[in-house]
């Protein structure tokens, strides 16, 4: 894959990528649920949950480097987060010449805990998983047959239609188009409305070559799938029973 | 704010409960809808449509002075294939960023879909609907309508995430404060994504305006017909969007003094009651610390109603197209 | 076996006819060319071989049969559509589900559908290509895969929309190849003549909606007055052979 859109999957064996998408998704979801449930100020619930996302990303054999530069996702909420100490009111402590808000700092670390904690346990997923297994996965895990089957068609034509984006980019680059100011977006948008008008023939055509194999409204399902064993949920539900444990010490210990 | 895919844990465990509720109802009612009028046709469409609302999102727009935005495209998808498709499509899109590259939480799936995809697609349509009836049945005018619609929609988007922030907040940054960030803010989103959305709408009118959902039925599409050029547009807009913001910040700073007294009378009670509202599903922070309550929830209350009409809006009046379509 | 008799038709909201008055006949097991300019109506000419269009007027046939509503189900299973591009009909994650595609709509059951995923891959030299995504293929690749989902199907007709477009020289050979060995009756709509010549003993002519010609390939192609009336052309420095 190419392009500004390059997706998380990295190929490569280690227990992650071993587990059944299902297993894994559900295990995410679960788990992040917890961490967003996790109230901010017990820190020993935090800091375990942090500790179980440090472990899953080195099963995973994760450089953490990739993990670090894939955060950046949240660094609008980051800095948003950075401003909360200044501006949120409340009593004020002393940290070397600033005076910041208690209530600001506490805020602020929720946020970033949870947002770092949440991302990197999926980026872990995504990291071991390929997108037409987190397709398989939804579909075992009943989400809609029909969105399901919408996001595989737009994970098979997302590259042609990216591409095609980029030839265009290309092209108008070619001739000198190197607009600076929104007044020159024309072009831009001519570009994108060609796209649009590109993608919506070809999604007739892909109708028109299904009706030409009989297809009559629904998909028929996937010829291969891998079954799902009671290893693959043992080990995906691993990191949210950790997170189920931490929150009742957590709640023992009253934070 | 808006424009970014909020992480896990950004808003209260309830506010992600409720919104995932109203988010799953709506896309439900989608589905219902497209299968209905589009038959089995829209499932290839929709995929591929998605691909091109995510490939549109990579396109740096230029704004000036070196900055760049770009295209969210939940109202262009709505003008481009009717607010059901539309919001379906967009839905989609959050939905493979959030799994397949970890952009936006996945426990955050229910405000972001709502803010994302629902409330752009569903107020663009509305308010599509009310510019069009004022502007001439032309081709110019359906641009300019899709182009004032697009905009207004980000505002709106903008306004529901505030509403959010006032059952949901993890900050104790008051309503009033984010509510005059967020609107300031995306009111400038807003002329960009206009702009934008306008041209686009424009350039399928030029190829295809056969397959553009917000020109059926119009007369006269021929390339001449122009309502508004684009600097008299771009002009207008800004100038609407800096009274925008000037009027929503008189509000949010209606009385700062006010709040540094309440902030002094609160750290009394601080360590008291945090512990209290730490355990709660939601938080009650909007309250707190807001320079003038009443005016604040006024705003609030006004905004929330407003975006759920808007939005209910939307929808019913293509429900009501859609059958008259279907019976004709 | 497909019979096309009088086929007129204009897309909905316009009066110019794409196609005028159509009319041709194919034997069990031939393979006729059908060649003509870029706009000559072939496209639309081979989506009403699938009833992809809906009303027109005139009749289309397969092995007697006519394609009407109750019938599409029937003739869309007899009749194998190539489309253009490979990629409108390589729609799904893996070669696998995409060359199951149709014979699971045809309500096979599991066995039945890998029997004839494996024999129409083999057909085509593509059994390699199983587990494969569609996407990360050669062109050529995609091609063969694409014939491998209508062969499954187990047509009587083969139609082809533009077969060699996107394919480098040797493809084409391979295709034509390939092709030559399918026993199934088989329409090409092609602009490459030496494609058609080496693939078709018989060519149809198609120009503004209407067939123009029905003559040998041979024959066309060494006659360059004949070409030149009906807005065709050899490839620059082609010699038809004699």
């Amino acid at each position: 894959m190419s392009g500004p859109h390059r997706h998380l999957h990295l190929h490569g064996d280690n227990p992650a990528a071993r587990r059944a998408p299902e297993a894994k998704l559900a295990g995410l979801f679960l788990f992040v649920l917890l961490v967003a449930l996790t109230p901010t100020r017990w820190m020993i619930p935090i800091g375990a949950e942090a500790v179980i996302v440090g472990l899953t990303v080195a099963a995973a054999s994760l450089p953490w480097r990739v993990v670090l530069r894939r955060l950046v996702t949240i660094t609008p909420f980051i800095a948003f987060a950075f401003l909360l100490p200044f501006v949120v009111s409340g009593p004020r402590m002393a940290v070397g010449p600033l005076h910041l808000s208690q209530t600001g700092l506490w805020n602020a670390f929720g946020i970033v805990s949870k947002a770092i904690i949440g991302a990197s346990a999926t980026i872990v997923v995504a990291s071991t998983t390929s997108v037409p297994d987190v397709v398989t996965g939804l579909r075992k895990l009943h989400l809609p047959a029909v969105i399901v089957t919408i996001m595989s068609f737009m994970w098979r034509y997302l590259d042609l239609i990216a591409a095609d984006s980029g030839r265009m980019r290309q092209a108008m680059s070619a001739r000198g188009y190197q607009p600076r100011w929104l007044w020159q977006a024309r072009p831009l948008a001519n570009a994108t409305g060609a796209l649009f008008v590109r993608s919506y023939e070809r999604g007739e055509r892909i109708h028109q070559a299904m009706l030409a194999r009989g297809f009559d409204g629904v998909m028929p399902e996937p010829s291969r799938t891998r079954p799902v064993t009671g290893t693959d949920w043992a080990i995906s539900l691993l990191p949210a029973v950790g997170a189920a444990v931490a929150l009742i010490i957590g709640a023992w210990y009253g934070s | 704010m808006l424009a970014m895919h909020a992480p896990d844990g950004f808003l209260a465990p309830g506010v992600a409960a409720v919104t995932a509720v109203i988010s799953i109802a709506v896309t439900w009612l989608s589905l219902r809808m497209v299968a209905d009028n589009l038959a089995d046709r829209y499932i290839p469409l929709a995929g591929v449509t998605a691909a091109f609302v995510f490939a549109a999102q990579m396109v740096n727009v230029p704004v000036g002075a070196g900055t760049s935005g770009h295209l969210l495209g939940g109202a262009l998808a709505a003008l481009l294939l009717g607010p059901w498709l539309g919001s379906l499509v967009v839905t989609v899109v959050v939905l493979v960023q959030a799994l397949v590259f970890a952009d936006g939480g996945v426990t955050a799936l229910g405000y972001n879909v709502l803010n994302m995809a629902i409330v752009p697609a569903f107020s663009a349509w509305a308010i599509f609907g009310a510019a069009k009836a004022v502007f001439p049945k032309t081709r110019g005018g359906v641009v300019g309508a899709g182009a004032i619609a697009a905009g207004l929609s980000v505002v709106l988007a903008a306004g529901a995430f505030s509403v959010e922030w006032l059952f949901g907040a993890t900050a104790g940054v008051p309503f009033d404060r984010l509510f005059g960030a967020m609107v300031s803010v995306h009111a400038a989103i807003g002329v960009v994504e206009g702009l934008i959305t306008g041209l686009v709408v424009a350039a399928v009118l030029n190829a295809r305006p056969d397959i553009v959902e917000a020109a059926r039925g119009v007369p006269d599409l021929s390339t001449s017909s122009r309502a508004v050029g684009m600097k008299p547009f771009l002009v207008g807009a800004f100038l609407a969007a800096v009274v925008l913001a000037i009027g929503v910040s008189q509000f949010a700073s209606s009385s700062p003094d006010g709040l540094e007294t309440v902030a002094a009378q609160q750290g009394i009670d601080e360590a008291a009651r945090q512990h209290a509202l730490a355990n709660g599903v939601f938080a009650d922070y909007a309250t707190d610390g807001v320079g003038n309550e009443t005016m604040s929830l006024a705003v609030a209350g006004f905004t929330g109603v407003m975006t759920t009409l808007v939005v209910a809006g939307g929808m019913l009046v293509s429900a009501r197209a859609l059958r008259q379509q279907g019976m004709s | 076996m497909l019979r096309v008799d009088a086929l007129s038709y204009s897309y909905p909201g316009s009066t110019a006819k794409v196609l005028e008055d159509v009319s041709l006949a194919l034997d069990a097991g031939e393979r006729v060319a059908l060649v003509g300019p870029n706009g000559s109506g072939k496209t639309t000419l081979v989506l009403h071989l699938n009833g992809l269009l809906g009303d027109h007027d005139g009749s289309v046939q397969v092995s007697g049969i006519a394609c009407t509503k109750p019938k599409l189900k029937e003739i869309r299973q007899r009749v194998g559509l190539l489309f253009q591009d490979p990629n409108d009909q390589l729609f799904m994650q893996t070669v696998r589900d995409d060359v199951s595609f149709g014979p699971a709509n045809l309500g096979l059951d599991k066995s039945e559908i890998e029997r004839r995923v494996e024999e129409s891959l083999r057909s085509v030299s593509a059994s390699h290509l199983l587990d494969r995504a569609p996407h990360h293929l050669s062109g050529g690749e995609q091609r063969r895969c694409a014939i491998a989902t209508v062969l499954a199907m187990r047509p009587d007709v083969l139609v082809f929309d533009e077969p060699t477009a996107g394919l480098d020289p040797k493809g084409c050979l391979e295709l034509s190849d390939l092709l030559n060995g399918l026993s199934q009756t088989q329409l090409i709509v092609t602009h490459d003549l030496p494609f058609a010549l080496a693939t078709c003993p018989r060519t149809l002519v198609l120009q503004e909606g209407s067939i123009k010609a029905d003559l040998s390939t041979r024959d066309l192609i060494s006659d360059p007055e004949l070409l030149e009336r009906h807005g065709l052309a050899l490839p620059f420095g082609y010699v038809a052979p004699r």
